[in-house]
């Protein structure tokens, strides 16, 4: 049952409309500020970054690693590495006008 | 039963730490995620009450993602009576209060202990400890040296579930009457929340829905309510993280908004280009410290006194009550070189478990797994698998355990196979001993090629398990960076010591048990004779392993001395030396350069050339795991990979030898077409293995069964 679930979840989180302003973390420029939207992919993984709090809140990509397959990110006053196909899954959108009222 | 205490937090947060403290014992901590992969128990006395503590794998979230994490929560499940004492980081208090904010909907009644609590000082920060246990309804407390006091006083006053007004806040927000109602039996059987089993359910976890034990009937509601609401999860997080922000902006009082400190050490660390030779160069300067600079030293001085002075006094005292040679000969040969002979190397082993656990409390560790995950993704592997790998070089036996927390089960199954490829520090003995002999000041040198010789072999190794296999899925990689935190002198001082004594421990019992054994084979014949009267007969041991020396001919070990050092090496790797020692009589006196001269000697059994040293040394690198090693992977990986395991490997090193021993024979012999040929059906060989695995793997089509290419009707 489960993976019936999975597999019906994924379809419709496939067909997210994306808005204009929003893009994937993998295309973001390195430490700048986003803001977190949404996440799509895997399930499992989704729900693997929730666990880690990838919802409601700031991020900011550090670094890439060497062949740029691990992304550093910054989030809630941590650090984690996450592949690129991870980080490809996280919807943001920017917050430049938050940088401007600080 | 009644005081039991499990400890519950995220990685990393020192769970095992304060269970080492409140304990006294002496589990391994390391300044990394996923240090503890199993449940430890231990109990302590206070003021005449018996509590045991379970220390547990650190999670993140009620939802299991990865092999021990699952442990941790099963436990959880079952042992609904356990008081827990959930550990948090407050440098992170965000992410450790999800979990804890799990634990108050399941229905636990934890005691909040916060770590770490002098960081926030350094930052500037001020935490609100009072508030917080008020506004979660529990009680909390602040990691120091009294926590064995205020914790149990604590634990005395009696825990109380928080009011369901706190979780109200934001749990009243989801619906899950439905769930609820179909579900309320099965919940009372297993004496779990039902509206915590509810919202499990919503977040698709397995672990509460294998727990209920579902009707079919009861399945297929399920899964029809819960289609409607595929997204529910999502908001169940939002929720979460929204209390808990709000619950923090109460009670943390911050200048800034961005806390997370940034090191400056990290730029270079962690640079595109500078990262690799980095690592290269601490691990150059770890070998040249350990085998060169202070290693060395240390080692030689004991040498000098297991020798001359303790040798010295048993020789005499042996002489004066006129003991038969028999035995004079036995004492000398096992006790003075075959264990004394390895406990010089006691320095060097404490200092490589010096840097090793430097390496581990400092917080290089994950770094370390974000520069190699390039690489290691490319070989099949996990950037996870770098802290399995490094431990291999201290010994592979615990090592192999830490593989457990990688989230893929291929890349687990072949990082466990790879670990005993490392040079552990039982092969360090043999290498000094046959470097020392042949390669004199180049050593250390041939010493750190074969550390790097091990490393390579173990990455085509996996190489070519990820091709055939054991293909790893598109497995996620998700690792906490660790801040940077000085080594606890007194914790690393503890661990040398306890290294120390489990390898002294295992040379009295272990070694020292078998050294006379061999010892007695070697030196009596089969009607047991004693062979020193009379040399042309042969011993036990001999007739044993002629036997089957020859399978090593083409590899240049034709021997059998060298063939039963091989085969007693499987037992424990330390033993080959000492192995080697017996059997070519040492004298005792300095083991290493004695032992080493007489391979050179002609009247000695085992008579070594620098290449057939070199072989040697690559054979027992890379040769089955030892006994103990065995045990652990049967247990991880199971019968079957385990099994693989030893035979791979024994044909992994059968065949590096086999080309190197040729190549050299190529180039400087006449033996041209011996080798030319022996080469040429080595290649064909593993081809042919590939090929077949090749075949095994691809799965024919139901029409045409003998086609194992990939047509049409195949792709379709």
């Amino acid at each position: 049952m489960l993976k019936l679930l999975c597999k019906q979840y994924k379809y419709t989180m496939n067909n997210i409309s994306v808005l204009e302003n929003h893009f994937s973390l993998s295309n973001a420029q390195i430490n700048k500020l986003y803001q977190i939207v949404g996440l799509k992919g895997e399930f499992k993984i989704r729900r693997r970054l929730l666990d880690f709090g990838f919802v409601n809140t700031d991020i900011k990509v550090l670094q890439k690693s060497s062949l740029k397959g691990v992304c550093l990110v910054e989030l809630r006053n941590y650090v984690i590495a996450l592949r690129e196909s991870e980080v490809a899954n996280i919807i943001v959108k920017d917050v430049w006008w938050k940088i401007l009222l600080r | 039963m009644e005081n039991t205490i499990a400890l519950i937090g995220n990685p990393n947060t020192g769970k095992t730490t304060l269970f080492n403290h409140l304990t006294k014992s002496f589990e391994h901590v390391g300044n990394w995620h996923g240090v503890t992969v199993d449940t430890k128990q231990s109990h302590f006395m206070f003021e005449g009450d018996k509590y045991s503590v379970v220390d547990l794998p650190g999670i993140y979230s009620l939802s299991a993602y990865s092999f021990e994490e699952n442990i941790s929560i099963e436990y959880l499940y079952q042992n609904q009576h356990a008081k827990i004492f959930n550990i948090c980081d407050a440098n992170n208090l965000t992410r450790n209060l999800y979990l804890t904010l799990q634990l108050l909907e399941a229905g636990f009644k934890p005691i909040l202990i916060i770590n770490f609590i002098k960081d926030l000082k350094r930052k500037n920060i001020t935490l609100d400890i009072n508030k917080l246990s008020e506004s979660l309804g529990i009680k909390v407390l602040c990691l120091d040296k009294n926590i064995k006091n205020t914790a149990i006083s604590a634990l005395k006053t009696g825990l109380k579930r928080p009011q369901d007004k706190i979780l109200n806040k934001y749990l009243s927000k989801i619906n899950t009457d439905y769930i609820e109602d179909l579900i309320v039996k099965n919940c009372d059987e297993i004496g779990i929340d039902k509206k915590f089993c509810a919202i499990k359910l919503l977040e698709y976890d397995k672990t509460i829905y294998d727990l209920l034990n579902l009707t079919e009937n009861q399945k297929q509601l399920l899964s029809g309510y819960i289609s409607k609401t595929p997204d529910a999860y999502i908001t169940i997080a939002k929720l979460r993280y929204e209390f808990i922000e709000q619950l923090i902006s109460q009670c943390v009082i911050s200048n800034k908004q961005h806390v997370y400190a940034k090191y400056k050490v990290d730029k270079i660390i962690l640079n595109r280009f500078l990262s690799l030779p980095i690592f290269f160069c601490i691990l150059g300067l770890i070998f040249f410290l350990t085998f060169v600079g202070i290693g060395s030293y240390f080692s030689d001085l004991i040498k000098v006194f297991i020798n001359q002075t303790i040798g010295g006094g048993i020789n005499k005292f042996l002489f004066k009550i006129k003991a038969p040679l028999w035995i004079v000969d036995m004492i000398n040969v096992c006790v003075i070189n075959g264990v004394g002979g390895l406990v010089s190397f006691v320095p060097q082993i404490a200092l490589l478990f010096l840097f090793l656990s430097i390496l581990e409390d400092s917080g290089y560790m994950s770094r370390l797994a974000f520069s190699l995950e390039d690489i290691f993704k490319k070989v099949g592997l996990s950037g996870k698998s770098v802290f399995t790998l490094l431990m291999g070089f201290g010994c592979a036996t615990s090592a192999v355990l830490t593989s457990r927390n990688l989230s893929d089960k291929n890349a687990k199954i072949k990082t466990a196979i790879i670990t005993p490829l490392m040079s552990c520090s039982a092969k360090l003995p043999l290498y000094a001993v046959l470097g020392g002999a042949f390669f004199g000041k180049n050593n250390i040198w041939l010493i750190f090629l074969m550390y790097v010789i091990g490393l390579v072999v173990s990455l085509i190794m996996s190489v070519v398990l990820e091709r055939t296999v054991l293909p790893s899925k598109n497995q996620s990689f998700m690792l906490e960076f660790a801040p940077y935190r000085f080594p606890s002198i007194k914790r690393i001082l503890k661990l040398i010591v306890n290294n120390i004594k489990q390898f002294l421990q295992k040379i009295s019992s272990i070694v020292f048990g078998l050294s006379i054994i061999i010892w007695i084979l070697q030196n009596f014949t089969f009607k047991f004779y004693y062979i020193q009267y009379d040399l042309s007969k042969k011993s036990m041991l001999q007739v044993l392993c002629e036997i089957l020396a020859p399978i090593f001919a083409p590899i240049g070990l034709n021997n059998w001395g060298i063939v039963a050092s091989l085969i007693v090496g499987i037992v424990a790797k330390e033993m080959i030396v000492s192995t080697l020692s017996i059997i070519n009589k040492a004298p005792s006196s300095n083991l290493i350069s004695s032992l080493g001269a007489t391979f050179i000697v002609s009247t000695s059994v085992i008579k070594l050339t620098p290449i057939t040293a070199f072989v040697f040394m690559l054979f027992s690198l890379l040769y089955c795991p030892c006994l103990s090693t065995i045990s652990v992977l049967n247990k991880e990986i199971g019968f079957k990979w385990t099994v693989f395991c030893v035979i791979s490997e024994f044909v992994l090193a059968y065949s590096v030898c086999l080309v190197v021993f040729n190549m050299y024979l190529l180039f400087t012999t006449s033996y041209t077409l011996r080798a030319i040929v022996s080469i040429c059906v080595f290649a064909m060989i593993v081809l042919g293995i590939i090929k077949t695995i090749k075949t095994l793997k691809t799965k024919s089509c139901k029409n045409c069964s003998s086609c194992t290419k990939k047509c049409d009707k195949f792709n379709q």
